[in-house]
Order: C-alpha cells, then sequence, then structure tokens
C-alpha cells in the first residue's frame, strides 16, 4: 500500500494528515455529528462538568454558562474554523498569485508597483490590519474571510512573482513565446502549472495561521459573533470562569492547538515529499 | 552612496506612512457618520450638524484628508471623541508601556530561540533536535492569547506565584512578555536551525576545525556569524510584530499599552484615537524596517561592497 509506506516514510505527514482528516470531517458533517444544537440554552444545566470531573455522558466536555453542550459547540467550532481557514487563504491566495505571476511575467513598472504596494502592507501586521477591516465592515463570517484575505495576499504574491521569474526564462516558455503564443496563454499553460507544487504546499503552511487568526479577532470581539460558536468566542466568553471552571477555556484552546499543529506538520511532511533536499535543512 | 540609500529609504518610509494613513482614513470614511455616534439619541439636525462642523466632518471628503495629514503631520490628531484629550497624547503615553513588553518578548526569544537553535543544528538527528523541532512546531501552533490565558492559570491562579494582571514592575512583566514571546522563539530556534546547518557544511568550517580550532569557537565565530544576517532581519521585523501581537495580549493582562487603547478606539470608533494609534504604530515599525536596513550595512561587509 502507497499510504502505509508514505506513513513510514514521514511519521509526521501521516499524522498530520490523520488530524486534517478528523478535522475536515467534523467541520463538514457537524451537524451530523453534534449532539446538541449549539444555541439551545438549558440554565437547570449551567455549568455541568466534564466526564473525567464528575459529568455525565449526555454533555460529555460540560456544558458552559448558559447551559450550552460543550461538545456540540467546539464541533460547530471547527466548522468555522475550517470555512474561515480555507476560505481565507483561497481570497488571499486569488489575489496574491494574480498578482505575483503578474509582476514576475511582465517586470517592469508593474512587478515595482506592486511590490511597492506588498512592501507597504508589509510594514503593517496583518492582524492588526485585519482587526482595523473588520472593526470599520463590521464583524461576521464573510468579512472576516475577507479582512484576512486582503491582510495577508502579500505573502502569496511574493511567492508566486518569486517562483514565476525562475519559471520565466525556461525554455519551454521560451519556445511558446517564439511559437507566436499570448501571454495569457503562456502564464496560463505554461506559468502557472510549473509554479503550482511549491505554491501548494505554501498554501498549506498558511491555512494555521489563518485559523488562529481568526480565533484571535473572534476572541477581540471582531470575528464571528456570539451565538455561533467559535473557539476564539469560546475562550473569549469562558475567560471568567478560568478559575471556576478551567476546562470552558481549556478545551477550545486545546482543539485550536491541535489543529494547527496537524496542519503544520501536515505542511512539513509534504515539503519534505515534494522537495527531499530541504529535509534535512529545515525542520 | 550610503547616504543615498539611507536617503531613499527614508523616502519610501515617508510614502508607506502616507498609504497606511490614506488606507485607514478610508475605512474610517466608510464606516458612516460619526456624528451618529457622538449625538445623543434626542439630537436635533441641528445639533448635529453644529457637531459635524466643530470637528470639520461637513468640509469635502479630499479638503478632511490633507487637512488630516497636514496636522498629523505637526502631530495634531485631534481629540479624543470619549475623553476629549489630545488623541496624540493619549496614544504616546501609551507607547511605551508597549515597547517594553514587545521588547522583553523579543529578549526572551532571542535569548532561548537562538540557542535551541545552534544546539539542535549541532545535535543534529539526535533526540535534543527532535525536542527542538517539536518545540518550534508548538510555537507555531498555539495562540499567543490562549497561552496566556493557560500561563495565568498555572503561575498566576493555582501556584501565585506572578500577578494576573496590571503593570508594576518586572513580576507584572513576566507573563504576557512569556505569552507573546513563544512563537517567536519558535520561529527563531527553526531559523537559527536551519541556517547553521547550512552554514556548518561550509568549507571554512570545516578548514577552521582542521585547524585544531575547539568546537565553541567554531561555531560562534564562523558558524553562528555567518548565521547572523536572516537572524538579525527577522529579529528586527519581528519587533514590529510583537508590537502588533501585544494588542490582544494587553487586552488579556489589562496591560496600559497601546493595543488596548487601540482596541477600545476601535471598538468605540473613537476615529482620531484610532488614526493616531494606527500612525503611532505605523511610524514605530517603518522605523524599526529602516534601523534593520541600516543595521545590515554593518553586520555584513559584502552589502556595505555591493552598496557602494
Amino acid at each position: 500500500m502507497r499510504i502505509g509506506r508514505i506513513a513510514r516514510r514521514s511519521p509526521q505527514l501521516a499524522s498530520g494528515a490523520a488530524v486534517v482528516l478528523v478535522f475536515v470531517l467534523v467541520g463538514t458533517l457537524a451537524p451530523l455529528i453534534a449532539d446538541h444544537d449549539f444555541d439551545v440554552q438549558d440554565l437547570s444545566l449551567v455549568l455541568r462538568p466534564p466526564l473525567w470531573a464528575g459529568g455525565d455522558l449526555s454533555h460529555p466536555l460540560g456544558t458552559d454558562e448558559f447551559g450550552r453542550d460543550t461538545l456540540s459547540r467546539l464541533v460547530w467550532g471547527a466548522r468555522v474554523s475550517l470555512v474561515v481557514g480555507f476560505f481565507s487563504v483561497v481570497v488571499a491566495g486569488l489575489i496574491g498569485v494574480s498578482l505575483g505571476v503578474l509582476g514576475g511575467y511582465r517586470g517592469g513598472h508593474v512587478d515595482a508597483l506592486l511590490m511597492g504596494i506588498a512592501d507597504v502592507q508589509y510594514s503593517f501586521p496583518y492582524i492588526l490590519l485585519a482587526i482595523v477591516i473588520t472593526a470599520f465592515w463590521g464583524a461576521g463570517l464573510v468579512n472576516v474571510i475577507l479582512a484576512l484575505g486582503l491582510a495577508s495576499w502579500m505573502t502569496f504574491a511574493r511567492a508566486a512573482r518569486g517562483s514565476t521569474l525562475s519559471v520565466r526564462e525556461g525554455e519551454y516558455v521560451m519556445a511558446a513565446r517564439a511559437l507566436g503564443a499570448r501571454p495569457a496563454r503562456i502564464v496560463l499553460r505554461h506559468v502557472l502549472p510549473n509554479i503550482l507544487a511549491p505554491l501548494i504546499v505554501f498554501t498549506t503552511f498558511q491555512v494555521p495561521s489563518r485559523i488562529l487568526a481568526e480565533a484571535t479577532l473572534s476572541f477581540v470581539g471582531l470575528g464571528i459573533q456570539p451565538p455561533v460558536p467559535s473557539w476564539g468566542n469560546m475562550l473569549a466568553q469562558s475567560r471568567g470562569y478560568l478559575l471556576a471552571q478551567p476546562w470552558l477555556v481549556a478545551l477550545p484552546g486545546l482543539a485550536l492547538t491541535v489543529v494547527a499543529l496537524g496542519v503544520n506538520q501536515l505542511g512539513d511532511g509534504l515539503r519534505d515529499l515534494l522537495d527531499p533536499r530541504m529535509k534535512h535543512h529545515v525542520g | 552612496m550610503a547616504a543615498g540609500l539611507v536617503a531613499r529609504r527614508l523616502v519610501q518610509a515617508a510614502a508607506a506612512l502616507l498609504v497606511v494613513l490614506l488606507v485607514v482614513f478610508a475605512c474610517l470614511l466608510a464606516t458612516g457618520d460619526p456624528v451618529d455616534l457622538l449625538a445623543p439619541p434626542e439630537a436635533s439636525e441641528r445639533d448635529k450638524a453644529l457637531l459635524r462642523r466643530a470637528y470639520g466632518l461637513d468640509q469635502p471628503v479630499v479638503y478632511q484628508f490633507a487637512a488630516f495629514v497636514w496636522r498629523a503631520a505637526r502631530g495634531d490628531f485631534g481629540r479624543s471623541l470619549f475623553s476629549d484629550r489630545p488623541a496624540l497624547r493619549l496614544v504616546s503615553e501609551r507607547l511605551p508601556a508597549s515597547l517594553e513588553l514587545a521588547l522583553a518578548s523579543t529578549l526572551i526569544a532571542v535569548v532561548v530561540g537562538v540557542p535551541l537553535g545552534i544546539v539542535a543544528a549541532m545535535r543534529r538527528a539526535t533526540v535534543v533536535d527532535q525536542l527542538v523541532i517539536a518545540v518550534a512546531l508548538l510555537g507555531q501552533s498555539v495562540a499567543s492569547f490562549w497561552l496566556a490565558l493557560m500561563l495565568i492559570l498555572l503561575f498566576a491562579v493555582s501556584l501565585h506565584w506572578l500577578p494576573v494582571s496590571g503593570r508594576d514592575g518586572w513580576a507584572s512583566l513576566l507573563l504576557p512578555a512569556l505569552a507573546l514571546s513563544f512563537w517567536l522563539l519558535a520561529l527563531l530556534a527553526r531559523l537559527t536551525r536551519s541556517e547553521m546547518l547550512e552554514v556548518l557544511d561550509q568549507d571554512y568550517i570545516r578548514t577552521a576545525r582542521a585547524k585544531g580550532m575547539g568546537t565553541a569557537a567554531v561555531v560562534v565565530r564562523h558558524g553562528l556569524r555567518n548565521a547572523l544576517i536572516p537572524l538579525v532581519t527577522v529579529t528586527g521585523v519581528s519587533l514590529g510584530w510583537q508590537l502588533g501581537g501585544a494588542v490582544v495580549i494587553e487586552t488579556v493582562f489589562a496591560w496600559p499599552g497601546l493595543g488596548t487603547t487601540l482596541l477600545e478606539a476601535v471598538l468605540r470608533r473613537d476615529y482620531p484615537v484610532v488614526l493616531a494609534g494606527v500612525a503611532v504604530l505605523s511610524a514605530v515599525f517603518v522605523v524599526i524596517n529602516l534601523l534593520v536596513d541600516l543595521l545590515y550595512v554593518y553586520i555584513d561587509p559584502r552589502i556595505r561592497v555591493g552598496a557602494a
């Protein structure tokens, strides 16, 4: 079995892929997996402890201050993280790769202008930019995705530009140009397919930071708004119970860490697999 | 030639600052009329018009921006819509606390992260190396604000070793600085390790060893010195990132810094304070980037020769 061989060769890739698979499944199938609705309150079941602290099976991870089931809210939270992590990278990737390829292929003033804009935006931490954008546009799922995408396109632009520059002078691109192919065709048929593999690995690396950024925005009240659960807003709401019910704070953060760790491991593993030269140099 | 380089970077820095201000100004305009927020619900249209005139909000947009840039250049960002104090003073009062936090966290990250990376590179493919890689991976996967809450739970609530919040001496600085430093520490450990692995493979290292030079001397005088450029870049730029990250950490620890002020202003749409905060932060980032660029010239003679 090929999968078995890859797992033996790269346990990191295997464990990362397993975590990501579970995360994607839980996020996608949240309505089927979650035992309770995320916003159903039961004030007779407020702050129930989890199983290991004397709780019962009806609420295995306990309940929050409104009597809502923590496990179900974590499952729905996974869905939010999945959607934001994926789509914000797609938004940033579409903008960044388009501009990066354009700059790299055209060169000259276009390239200088685009990279100048990227440099200006780089001088500003992207989480702060996302905070400012969501503050002005308003919180909510779509705005968070757009804000994170707009605040971080430059990373993709730089990566795509670099790859385009190295591909641009390739013989097959020269040949296409000599045959009279138009720039759009050369970019779509010859440049993009050749820069895509490293970009996919690069994209994987970007997902965890977007998931953490969404949690951060939701934590400060500018991301996903209650009652829709996000791991970030769950943490914000349960902060006041740090002393009395520490698991309410520990569990969403733990979920966040495990998923980010899994995606990072998958990224590391993929990079080693696709570019074995890097294996000994980058940890 | 070096003066020309500095002048060019200064012009770029000023342009960067102007663009950031323009973007934030445009964002502010897009959010609607601040007078609706300022005026009490029972205010008449006449009251609102008076208020609008008092804050210069009745002028054309281009004029508002030009006037804003002109005033900003002289340090006048207007007064807070809530406390009626000068916005720049409100912001600059808080800047030292944020800088203290950002510097302390960067210091922790460098002092711990770089040696970890060196040790991992020297003990390549051993348990020590694996452990450092694991720490590096974890550091890039933990949300700093959650780590902050967990540190509070352990060191402040359970063990009572350190204060939960506030700014009162080094003890209160330790937890927020630790929480903020972890991801940078991880990044530096990872980067130092990969840079050192690359450098330790070079011929001049082999020559130094062949001469009979001790391991420590080889690592410090030949290895680290050549791995320094990317480390200085990351450390310099990350001081800016740390300031950005401090926004959230400050709210967890009720740290009286610029982040807390800026976030409060953003949530209350206190426009002058938001603009002053963003301008001050951008200025700090731009100055840091400029200093890092200039620092290269001194660290790496090859750049000096290249520039000349």
